[in-house]
């Protein structure tokens, strides 16, 4: 038989965030195919993709959404921000604006999520460091005042990009493991996977199903 | 000498003699051996020594023949019991030689028996190599058997033993060539003991789905190999992707349900009914969890189910679960929404999610053909509101100032137009064909605006009419220029104020005829020529006369002047003919040109 599909214990559902063209796209793709995406068209509305990770020895399935960065998809993007276990939030080093708009997006982020909610900064193109228009200091501070963890990323080198998915998942399942984040509802964002074990009364529970169907 | 030797050898005596005295005694080595052995026996030389040597001799011959004698005797002894040795060990060797031949004679047959045997033990276990080959080809051990039964544990060993089974089934084709009963029998047996497996593999499937109910469910790690095999059999293929749809299907409502009354866990985030004051955002929030929801199931159902057209069957019964739930809480939204613009704005939405679930699920699937249900009723409900909307506007029954501009109820349809325009301007909908959609709009927004401005104007007079609605579409046609795929309304516009430009013309024309008391052709003579001279005069010296005055309310420079050259140049026309008449002599003094000029 091939590799079990089910063979991951966790399933964490990410949302990424930030303003067009910042490379949202290009990081999930980055991150799922571990390829750059060159002239990468603007999402319509949200796609998504998925990757199995390894975190302290468990396997975790990323679910991970992917939104649009125009102003007119707002209002359908702000429904995925719903049970989003992490949330990645973009911004791109060589333009201001994209940074300048940060403080909106983590409003969204912060109304929209869960108080348990990762929200991870990234700093996208740091391979365009001579077109850089907001040093990393800044935006250092910028995540220490808000409590975000940050990192620049360069989807086109791949640089950093493991690491900031990875860390996000790792953030996520210590707060499993603190007993923080609930399991087992699809709501909250991750969902816990139990080792198949044979109950013995589980023969019944389907027949009684088909009794009251 | 003759005769002297013939004495000599004639007498004996001498011949005797001669031959002792040639004897040398000393030359003769027997003699010499002789005397020394006499040596040995006889120590003195003697008489007695030499008369008794004789008898010594004869004594001791037979002494000596005596021991000779007893020694053979002793010889012939052993010689004798030598021959009795003999004579037994022949007999023995006899006795053996037979029994060797008999034991060569049974030998034989003992030689015969083994090879025959060989032969035999060859040939059995030829068979044997045959029947191995046969039973590791076409048999089915009880134990495996057994394994085909069990219906509440499968795993990779029912496979194998089912695998072997369908493989027995086809090879029995071959083996139906050469021997029929056994294959048939075979095949009967192989038939019985799949259809056996299929049940069984039935039940646990069942029984599998029915386990599934979590919201991500755990499949056991032979359910995709169950439905693969599944696959052969069309009603049990189709039983169990039912029972898996219904069991997933109830499981979804269950979520969804949840989601929207009670939300995740602990209140976070909150239940998606808690924004159900905002329709935007509760409808935007409902098929958002629906298109998440339906992607992670897809994703469950493509790591078990054996080929996309099932997950999409399963998929697509699944979705209709939550159909209802759906139908009543955007059918409510829609209905309690009265203003157009949100009404726009949530088809926007309704479309967006249509065509974001659309590739998850088939086109004919129940919650599709909903959704695309939903947003037609939320179109009417637009088009019912928007002419609603105008028909208040056109209640105001506001008559257009002197000014002939648009009325403020116009004003504020257009304002009405402008942002609905915008809204499908920026919607989310990824747009496969931008102008039938903006055509379809425009269909359903042009004609009541339209109706507004004929019906404001239709009280007015035909030039007041018709320079108010050359206003107004001229406003319409303005605003909808800014928009693209507007081209064949504008088109339908600029007819319009074509049409309504000629009327004007016609009527300047007329005013300008009236003002300068032009006769028609027939009733032309000398005195209403003068009449007409001196009028031409009065009017070229103060311009505006000849002008209607309603006509400097167009508010489009361009549309003045195309009214006034039209008018001009029918007017010029007439005017050649005039002073072409044979009564004008010395009347009209100013030539067609210089009239022309003068109008200008």
């Amino acid at each position: 038989m091939a590799a079990n599909p089910y063979n991951y214990s966790y399933i964490f559902k990410y949302i990424i965030i930030g303003d067009m063209g910042v490379g949202k796209s290009c990081l999930l793709h980055q991150f799922t195919e571990k390829k750059f995406m060159a002239d990468c068209p603007h999402t319509i509305g949200v796609e998504f993709g998925t990757r199995i990770v390894e975190v302290s020895d468990q396997k975790i399935k990323l679910q991970i959404w992917d939104t649009a960065g125009q102003e007119r998809f707002r209002a359908v993007t702000r429904s995925y921000y719903r049970g989003a276990a992490g949330a990645l939030m973009v911004y791109d080093i060589t333009r201001r604006s994209t940074y300048n708009h940060l403080s909106s997006w983590l409003t969204d982020a912060r109304n929209l999520t869960n108080p348990n909610t990762v929200i991870f900064l990234i700093g996208n193109k740091s391979d365009l460091d001579a077109q850089r228009d907001v040093t990393r200091e800044e935006a250092e501070l910028f995540a220490e005042e808000n409590g975000l963890i940050f990192l620049e990323t360069s989807a086109r080198t791949g640089e950093n990009v493991e690491e900031a998915f990875l860390e996000t998942a790792r953030r996520i399942y210590q707060s499993i493991q603190d007993g923080s984040l609930e399991l087992n509802a699809a709501e909250s964002g991750v969902q816990h996977k139990p080792s198949p074990i044979k109950v013995g009364n589980e023969e019944g529970q389907p027949a009684d199903r088909n009794c009251s169907c | 000498m003759s005769p002297k030797n013939d004495e000599t050898t004639s007498n004996p005596l001498s011949r005797k003699l001669q031959k002792v005295l040639s004897l040398k005694l000393d030359q003769d080595p027997d003699l010499i051996v002789a005397l020394k052995g006499l040596s040995d026996v006889v120590s003195t030389n003697n008489l007695r020594t030499r008369r008794n040597l004789r008898g010594d001799f004869e004594r001791r011959s037979v002494n000596l023949s005596v021991e000779l004698c007893e020694s053979f005797s002793h010889v012939n002894q052993l010689v004798e019991k030598l021959n009795t040795e003999i004579t037994t060990m022949s007999e023995s060797c006899r006795v053996m030689t037979t029994e060797l031949a008999t034991a060569r004679t049974q030998m034989q047959g003992l030689l015969e028996k083994t090879s025959k045997i060989k032969r035999e033990s060859a040939s059995v276990e030829m068979k044997k190599e045959v029947i191995t080959a046969f039973i590791s080809r076409y048999h089915v051990s009880p134990q495996q058997a057994a394994v085909l039964k069990r219906s509440d544990d499968i795993d990779t060993e029912f496979f194998t033993v089912l695998d072997r089974v369908r493989t027995i089934h086809q090879d029995c084709k071959i083996l139906l060539q050469t021997h029929q009963t056994t294959g048939l029998q075979i095949m009967e047996n192989m038939a019985h003991l799949q259809e056996q497996a299929f049940q069984s593999l039935f039940k646990w499937t069942q029984n599998e789905c029915r386990r599934l109910t979590s919201d991500i469910p755990e499949p056991s790690a032979s359910l995709k190999q169950g439905f693969l095999m599944l696959l052969d059999r069309d009603t049990l293929i189709r039983a169990s992707l039912s029972e898996l749809a219904k069991v997933r299907r109830a499981v979804l409502l269950r979520m969804f349900i949840n989601s929207l009354t009670r939300g995740g866990p602990g209140g976070t985030p909150k239940p998606i009914e808690l924004s159900s004051h905002d329709p935007i955002r509760y409808g935007g929030d409902m098929l958002a969890w629906l298109h998440q929801t339906i992607a992670s199931e897809r994703d469950l159902l493509i790591s078990f189910l054996p080929s996309k057209e099932t997950v999409l069957t399963v998929l697509s019964e699944v979705s209709e679960g939550v159909s209802r739930t759906l139908k009543i809480r955007v059918e409510q939204i829609i209905n309690n929404t009265d203003d157009c613009i949100t009404l726009l704005q949530i088809s926007n939405i309704i479309q967006f999610y249509l065509s974001t679930i659309k590739p998850f699920l088939s086109e004919e699937a129940p919650l599709i053909t909903l959704i695309s249900e939903l947003n037609l009723q939320c179109r009417k409900q637009f088009n019912r509101h928007f002419a609603l909307s105008i028909s208040r506007l056109s209640d105001r029954n506001e008559l257009p100032g002197l000014d002939l501009v648009p009325t403020s109820a116009f004003q504020e349809a257009l304002h009405l137009l402008k942002i609905i325009l915008n809204t499908h301007d920026v919607s989310v909908v990824p747009d496969v064909s931008p102008l039938a959609s903006m055509s379809e709009l425009l269909d359903v927004v042009i004609g009541p605006i339209l109706t507004l401005s004929n019906m404001s104007a239709c009280q007015l007079e035909p030039v007041d009419n018709a320079v108010y609605i050359i206003n107004l579409v001229s406003c319409l046609y303005n605003v909808l220029a800014m928009y693209e795929n507007t081209d064949k309304t504008l088109e339908l516009l600029q007819h319009k104020i074509d049409e309504e430009l000629e009327t004007l013309t016609n009527l300047q024309y007329d005013h300008m005829i009236k003002t300068t008391s032009i006769p028609p052709t027939e009733m032309i003579n000398t005195e209403r020529l003068s009449v007409v001279a001196s009028k031409l005069d009065q009017a070229l010296l103060n311009s505006e006369v000849l002008w209607l005055h309603q006509c400097t309310r167009l508010s489009a420079l361009r549309h003045r002047n195309a009214v006034w050259r039209g008018a001009s140049e029918q007017f010029i026309k007439v005017y050649s003919t005039l002073i072409q008449s044979p009564s004008n002599e010395g009347i009209l003094l100013k030539s067609a040109d210089q009239i022309s000029q003068l109008l200008k």
